[in-house]
């Protein structure tokens, strides 16, 4: 007889604990998702970061005139002149906020960066809101027709993972896409403060 | 119950143990990011201000071969060397950052190369001392002072700088950046106040201007093969557009010398220069070249006079590639001549007048002006492509916005070849300036 209670208990004790185990399995298994999708997007972000400073400290490096270096200045488009690989030849670099079209149809805004007229590059896939602003020495918004009032760049750039996951703590239909957002405050150029 | 729930419990218990491994790996990765970001900027800001402090010591002439230093932990060296380019130095600018990310200890650098050269005047559209009436007459050295005004008709292309402060009211227009050591003195015209500043401005800037370069350029004139330095007397200097050149000495009658040289049989290295004496000048230039006027020991003398029009062969509005370049470097004054010299007569001028100068104008003590600017009847218009560095405001002629009263209405453009290039010698600032700076 209590061999049969034994074989009944650890039944029910063994069934419990492993719905409890494949309960944490999932949650666990959805939060490492989650964790990972953001990681993976800090890690986009990071490096995005990373190249578009780099290249906007060296705007205008190698130009005769940098009253010339910066070409285009819209809030979603910049075009400037470096010699970016220092080899003694100047390049034109766009970073461009711009509309793709994917298989499915759907349409997503994407960050790229395009050197010397070469197909652009894509450096983030799905960036819901990207925006440059030019500034002045004194940090008031610069004239961007007059692109010589220019002095100070400022960005900001929001960026989404490319696919929604649910969070285990809100709920397993609460599905959404991890966002991340930078700004950078004075980005500058020294090149553009040079008289020559 | 027994060993069947012990082995369920230790396997949920290895299974959380690993999940829990991989959630703590991938918030490390994170922190790692963040730090390894933290790192790298910290690493980068600390070059950055090692290649400042290296900048700061060329601009006041105080560098040394090589320093290093320490920030946050961060250690930065700093060497300073001069490059293959003659008058030009380099600071190079090494961090090193040793930081803790996910494989352990790392080391970072960053590096920040700053290139400095003693530019020339000629990449300023418009460069003065100071913003007042500079004029001298022919005869005294005596000035009238007083403040003149960048007013709304004023355009001024190129950079645009003073030593002291401008003079701004109603709205002047300034194509390029403009700079000044001291905020400038502004007022109200017609109830306006509101200057165009295509390029920004910036105050504190002060541009110093030695008298280094004209020794520099007597002896450049000097150890030409044949020399091309007068002494003592005026020299006239007519240029044609096949390349040569009348010299005649006095310019008016040319009884001591009279002839036509090619400009490289002239003057073989470019420069000519004439001490204690004026030079006049004028006609259609090819080639480049730069002529010098010194005071010498006579205090009047030194003075370029413009009689006419002085353009180049190859005209820089049509063909900007045109390699056709003149500098015109006065220690006094510049003068557009408005009486004829053989005759003492006004040279017959109106309203309606052109005279074109194509040069680069560097007056040290003087200005650009026209002869007798405040007296002679209306002119006509001074059309100016070029560069000018004077020590006070160019003076053409005195015109309110709609009515000439005398003299010239100045038309001022910069040549933006003169951004890049110079005529031969042209005079330096006595500091060095920042013209590249490389970031990683």
């Amino acid at each position: 007889m209590s061999i049969m209670f034994d074989l009944i208990g650890s039944v029910i004790i063994g069934a419990y604990v492993i719905l409890m185990g494949i309960r944490l399995n999932s949650n666990i298994g959805e939060h490492a998702q989650l964790s990972m999708v953001a990681l993976n997007m800090q890690e986009a972000l990071v490096d995005a970061v990373r190249t578009m400073e780099s290249d906007f400290r060296k705007i205008g490096y190698g130009t005769v005139d940098p009253r010339t270096a910066l070409e285009v200045t819209q809030p979603d488009h910049i075009r400037f002149k470096a010699d970016i690989n220092r080899d003694g030849y100047i390049e034109r670099i766009d970073w461009a906020w711009e509309k793709t079209v994917g298989a499915s149809g759907d349409t997503t805004m994407e960050l790229t960066r395009r050197v010397s007229g070469e197909p652009a590059m894509v450096i983030l896939s799905d960036v819901p809101m990207f925006r440059l602003e030019y500034l002045t020495e004194a940090g008031e918004p610069a004239d961007t027709s007059a692109k010589g009032q220019i002095q100070v760049i400022q960005t900001a750039l929001k960026v989404r993972s490319p696919y929604a996951v649910s969070d285990p703590f809100r709920g397993p239909d609460d599905r959404t896409a991890v966002e991340g957002f930078w700004r950078q405050t004075r980005l500058v150029s020294r090149n553009l403060k040079r008289h020559g | 119950m027994g060993k069947s729930t012990i082995i369920y419990v230790v396997g949920l218990a290895t299974l959380l143990l690993a999940y829990t491994v991989m959630v703590t790996d991938t918030s490390t990765r994170a922190v790692a990011n963040a730090a390894e970001y933290y790192a790298r900027t910290s690493s980068h800001t600390v070059a950055v201000a090692g290649a400042n402090i290296g900048t700061h010591f060329v601009l006041m002439g105080t560098d040394t071969a090589s320093f290093a230093g320490s920030m946050n932990g961060v250690t930065f060296t700093v060497t300073i060397e001069s490059t293959l380019v003659p008058g030009s130095k380099r600071v190079t600018s090494v961090s090193t950052n040793t930081y803790f990310g996910r494989l352990g200890e790392s080391t970072m650098h960053d590096t920040v190369v700053a290139t400095f050269r003693r530019l020339t005047f000629s990449r300023y559209g418009y460069f003065s001392d100071s913003e007042v009436n500079g004029y001298m007459s022919p005869v005294s050295d005596s000035l009238a002072g007083g403040p003149v005004w960048k007013e709304t008709g004023d355009s001024l292309f190129g950079y645009a700088h003073t030593n002291r402060r401008w003079n701004l009211a109603g709205r002047p227009y300034f194509d390029s950046k403009v700079t000044a050591f001291n905020p400038p003195r502004t007022e109200l015209l017609d109830g306006v106040y509101a200057p165009v500043l295509n390029g920004g401005a910036e105050w504190g800037i002060a541009v110093p201007r030695s008298a280094a370069s004209f020794t520099t350029l007597e002896s450049i004139a000097s150890s030409g093969l044949p020399s091309a330095l007068f002494t003592g007397e005026d020299v006239g200097l007519t240029f044609f557009g096949n390349g040569t050149v009348r010299v005649r000495i006095p310019p008016s009658t040319g009884t001591t010398r009279d002839d036509t040289l090619t400009m490289s049989g002239l003057m073989p290295n470019g420069v000519l220069a004439v001490t204690g004496g004026d030079l006049r000048v004028g006609g259609s230039y090819r080639g480049q070249a730069t002529v010098v006027a010194l005071s010498g020991s006579a205090p009047t003398k030194g003075n370029i006079w413009i009689d006419g029009n002085l353009v180049a062969a190859d005209d820089p509005l049509v063909n900007p590639m045109s390699t056709d370049m003149l500098g015109l470097v006065a220690e006094r004054m510049a003068y557009v001549t408005t009486v004829d010299p053989a005759t003492g007569v006004l040279i017959p001028r109106d309203e309606s007048s052109v005279v074109r100068i194509e040069a680069a104008v560097y007056s040290r003590r003087g200005i650009l002006a026209a002869q007798a600017y405040d007296s002679i009847p209306p002119s006509g218009r001074v059309s100016f492509l070029g560069t000018l560095t004077m020590n006070a405001a160019a003076l053409l002629g005195v015109a309110s916005e709609t009515t000439l009263h005398h003299g010239f209405r100045l038309s001022l453009r910069h040549d933006d070849r003169f951004f890049g290039g110079a005529p031969p010698g042209f005079p330096v600032p006595a500091k060095f300036e920042l013209v590249s700076w490389w970031e990683n």
